[in-house]
């Protein structure tokens, strides 16, 4: 569990963006390679697969590591969204359609020790919340992050009418919200 | 700024989630490309994600070797996108249609409408651009399915409700409507469907099986 180590694996991004330093993305490898590669399998169960989006995720942790900002995200979230692009482009053979990013004085953040930690603070709290929701939300709701599948798909693999999906997933995410704002 | 009408928390979790329909994740990245609440709301939920992420048991691999493998791919690692000619458009957009919308081979389908399809590219939905002139209307129908819209310039008015540039239109089978562009100029959108439309009124009874047979083949 990341407690303690989100704040390292964050100084461990920065450090391959300062300093091209291989030994800290080997540190990062070793945590989150077998992780990507439970993920992988969530969605196809395919180990060569998911070896390849193990590669294409991590090599584009190095590639795009200027660009993480750790007021923004932390790092497994951060890692999270590669890894879900990365798996759109294996296993669809498409892009995600990205929205451009923000103009001048826009949405602006300042990477101050203080968002880091509000950063944390989000991600234990998100983490508090799920671990609250009903579970017949909360599998649901993850579902849908691990699988790649839509609402419909979910329907079919857990027997449920794909209404009583929609709304246990919609409910999820409202309460997720309302206790994000708080 | 633009964006008082925003995509449903399900589309912004579903894109967050990572499993929007391509076509219908076009149409939110138009939408945000003018909208940072959206974009924050979007990164929010990704933290699910995270957490999902962060609970995974680690899986069975030869850590090292692949490791190793990665490790020499490093220095060939080319790094970020070229950057892309300066445009209006979103450039989720960009990818799939050619920048000048004018120069588009557009088709007719009624009175001063008519679209342009993008490619098909996800099974069982359809994304087209849609040109109204000023003042026209496209023809009033109802839907078999869902239908996401969302404005790329000038703008529409449906039922007494007006949709400016970025903003997100939801409809479904229980709304019947008749978009009409606003006299400020041409309105530009993106529609994406899940099942044809349904043509509403004695014209578009006539015509209507035509287009669903079109578009089923
Ligand atoms: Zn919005």
């Amino acid at each position: 569990m990341m407690d303690h180590d989100e704040a390292d694996y964050s100084a461990l991004i920065v450090q391959i963006a300062e300093k091209r330093d291989r030994n800290a993305f080997a540190t990062l490898f070793r945590h989150f390679a077998p992780r990507i590669k439970g993920f992988a399998l969530k969605s196809a169960p395919d180990p060569a697969m998911a070896d390849e989006l193990v590669q294409d995720t991590m090599l584009a942790v190095w590639r795009a590591a200027q660009t993480y900002d750790p007021a923004r995200a932390s790092a497994t979230t951060w890692i999270f969204t590669i890894c879900r692009n990365k798996r759109i482009d294996l296993f669809r053979r498409r892009n995600r359609p990205e929205a451009d990013p923000p103009e001048e004085g826009d949405w602006v953040m300042q990477p101050t020790q203080e968002n880091s930690a509000e950063i944390s603070a989000a991600f234990r709290r998100t983490r508090a919340l799920m671990n609250e929701l009903p579970s017949e939300q909360a599998d649901v709701l993850r579902m849908s992050f691990l699988e790649d599948k839509p609402h419909r798909a979910i329907a079919a693999e857990t027997g449920l009418p794909l209404g009583t999906v929609k709304s246990r997933i919609r409910l999820a995410l409202a309460t997720l919200r309302q206790g994000l704002e708080q | 700024m633009s964006g008082q009408h925003h995509p449903s928390l399900e589309i912004i979790g579903d894109y967050a989630a990572g499993s929007l329909p391509e076509p219908v994740a076009l149409a939110l990245a138009v939408h945000m490309s003018s909208c940072s609440a959206c974009r924050m709301a979007v990164q929010k939920l990704e933290v699910i994600g995270g957490v999902v992420l962060d609970e995974l048991p680690p899986a069975a691999m030869d850590t090292e070797a692949e490791l190793d493998r990665a490790l020499s791919s490093l220095d060939e690692a080319k790094s970020a996108e070229s950057p892309s000619e300066p445009s209006d458009l979103p450039h989720a957009l960009l990818r799939r249609v050619p920048g000048d919308l004018a120069k588009l081979p557009w088709r007719r389908v009624a009175r001063g409408v008519a679209e342009f399809a993008i490619d098909n590219y996800e099974a069982g939905y359809r994304a087209k651009l849609l040109r109204i002139q000023s003042g026209a209307s496209v023809p009033r129908h109802t839907h078999r399915g869902e239908e996401y819209t969302v404005v790329i310039a000038g703008a529409f008015y449906d039922s007494d409700v007006v949709y400016n540039k970025g903003d997100f239109a939801e409809a479904d089978p229980t709304v019947r409507h008749q978009p009409i562009a606003t006299d400020g100029g041409v309105c530009y959108c993106l529609a994406v469907t899940n099942a044809p439309l349904k043509l509403l009124g004695p014209i578009g009874r006539l015509i209507d099986p035509l287009l669903r047979r079109r578009a089923e083949h």
